[in-house]
């Protein structure tokens, strides 16, 4: 792997990341060259199997993620679909006894690589949960600003109130939050909170963001409030969705991946992945026509 | 069931203020400035004087116990939280569980053979002692709260790009604040009362204000045992006092605690 720029993580967007030595050090193999500072980034999925301790979750899973598109993961419950999201940021790992084999490409880069830092890692590929889970000790403009001021050394107030209304206006809550960033996070209604938590996760500016089932916990009109955020921010980001909800993934995505777990008792595994409209109307397995006309899951 | 509840609610609320009532009805007649500014009469047979040198005593050894406790009880709690799910984790769980039964004199035995053998009663050794006593208690309270923090706060942390100990010190320690200060506050009230350690440890020091934790020193609960059983009417008041006094300072961290922790929540 060859870096085009010498350049340390881009964090923040700033470009005085004078990082210590020993993260220069683990970032070594990771591409940050120079970039627009929001503009989405790719990633390929080769030959992934992960679980936990003996218990394979997912296996043979090949998947490339398209710069500033809408990937939707599909699939009944239980194949796995979490457990890729999760191994694109390497948040699998921090579960006990979690494994990870094959590659996880971030701009060619495999993220499991021995160099690198899977801290790193996460600033680039941000996540958004199923529940929301603001931080309850802190105001709303405390969690927007948690990523700026959790993850520098150095506390860089002066620019956080532009971030944080930034974030804000991105996450399409900036209106209904102004008068009040004060208040705590847990103060807002569950949509609210959501958006609150895709505002948080977007202020560390990443390249990637991962969504797992963002609305299963929502009332139809914070789902189409969030639905309509993602897509104003597939401008800038390149967002991963896990999803329940079929009409959703064929509202709101570019590209579609169906996963199933083909015989009980085996790994989930990737049927078929394609755009999305083709996906849904002409899948080329059986099993995917099955799923997404409703005849199964 | 109800009306079961509400009977047993009722004894044990009655039986308290008994307790209080009583301590308050025989202590109070005793408790006025001098008391607190004052220490005990040469001749225990006297009537006046007051505990000043135990009040003090009881504040030092006790804060002395905190400042030692607090730290050693939260670092290991947040290692149990954060790498005590094998096997190691369920021995030093066992073991903090085991401690917390142990008989506070043997705590104070421990200390004695440990320290006092070879540096003499002091300040000291029963601040050690009492932070045995509340190192326990401080490890379950605040490995208990960590673990009620939901795994999803974590999880956002982390997700940030957050780094491990940086998701312990800002994100799940301020969580859990409440729950923890009020576990420090519990074992805080627990030290103020102990006398077993300190017999083995401080001593006592009954006549003279001392603030050097390097001597022997007096504490209120030492006070209270030695003024009750020393057969004199007056004495036996100012027991009686000392114990109403134990009350209010324990009533009055307990009121500072619960400010901060309430802080803590609604803070910005």
């Amino acid at each position: 792997m060859t870096t085009k720029h010498e350049r340390l993580p881009v964090l923040n967007g700033s470009t005085d990341s004078h990082a210590d030595a020993t993260t220069a050090d683990r970032t070594d193999g990771l591409d940050t060259a120079a970039r627009e500072p929001m503009e989405g980034r790719r990633m390929d999925i080769a030959d992934l199997r992960a679980g936990f301790g003996e218990k394979v979750v997912i296996s043979g899973i090949n998947l490339a993620i398209e710069p500033n598109k809408v990937t939707a993961l599909i699939g009944p419950s239980g194949c796995g679909k979490s457990t890729l999201l999760r191994c694109l940021n390497a948040m699998h790992m921090t579960a006990p006894g979690a494994f990870v084999d094959g590659e996880v490409r971030l701009d060619g880069v495999d993220i499991y690589g021995r160099q690198i830092d899977p801290v790193l890692v996460r600033r680039r590929v941000g996540m958004v949960f199923q529940r929301p889970n603001p931080f309850p000790t802190m105001s709303i403009y405390d969690n927007v600003a948690a990523g700026m001021r959790l993850t520098s050394s150095r506390t860089r107030r002066r620019n956080n109130d532009d971030l944080v209304e930034q974030a804000l206006r991105r996450a399409d809550l900036w209106a209904e939050v102004k008068d009040r960033l004060g208040a705590l996070g847990g103060s807002l209604s569950g949509g609210q909170q959501q958006r609150l938590c895709i505002a948080r996760a977007l202020a560390v500016e990443p390249e990637i963001v991962l969504m797992d089932e963002p609305c299963s916990a929502l009332d139809p009109i914070s789902t189409a409030k969030i639905e309509e955020t993602i897509h104003t921010l597939r401008d800038r980001f390149t967002i991963v969705i896990v999803t329940h909800n079929m009409q959703q993934a064929s509202r709101i995505s570019d590209t579609t991946a169906f996963m199933t777990i083909l015989e009980a008792g085996q790994p989930g595994e990737l049927v078929e992945a394609g755009p999305t409209s083709e996906v849904f109307s002409q899948p080329t397995m059986p099993v995917t026509e099955a799923y997404v006309s409703g005849r199964f899951g | 069931m109800t009306i079961a509840l509400t009977v047993v609610m009722a004894a044990v609320g009655a039986l308290l203020l008994w307790i209080l009532g009583y301590v308050a009805l025989k202590g109070l007649g005793a408790v006025n400035w001098s008391f607190l500014t004052k220490t005990p009469p040469g001749n225990p047979s006297d009537s006046g004087g007051g505990f000043e040198n135990g009040i003090v005593g009881s504040l030092i050894i006790v804060g002395l116990a905190t400042v030692l406790a607090v730290p050693i009880g939260i670092a290991g709690a947040i290692y149990l939280h954060q790498f005590g799910s094998g096997r190691l984790g369920s021995v030093l769980r066992l073991c903090t569980d085991v401690m917390l039964g142990i008989p506070t004199i043997v705590t104070g035995a421990f200390i004695y053979a440990l320290w006092v053998i070879n540096f003499g009663f002091s300040g000291y050794a029963g601040g050690f002692a009492l932070a045995l006593v509340m190192l326990p208690l401080i490890v379950r309270a605040t490995d208990e709260m960590l673990r009620l923090v939901p795994r999803e706060l974590s999880e956002a942390s982390l997700a940030l790009g957050v780094t491990r100990a940086r998701t312990v010190l800002s994100v799940l320690l301020p969580t859990a604040r409440a729950g923890i200060i009020t576990g420090v506050r519990l074992a805080g009230a627990r030290a103020m009362g102990e006398t077993a350690p300190l017999l083995l440890t401080t001593l006592g020091n009954d006549l003279f204000m001392q603030t050097d934790p390097g001597q022997r020193m007096s504490t209120l609960s030492l006070q209270i045992f030695g003024s009750a059983t020393g057969g004199f009417v007056a004495g036996q008041q100012r027991a009686w006092a000392g114990a109403l006094v134990l009350i209010a300072i324990v009533l009055l961290l307990t009121i500072v605690a619960r400010l901060v922790a309430r802080n803590a929540a609604v803070r910005r």
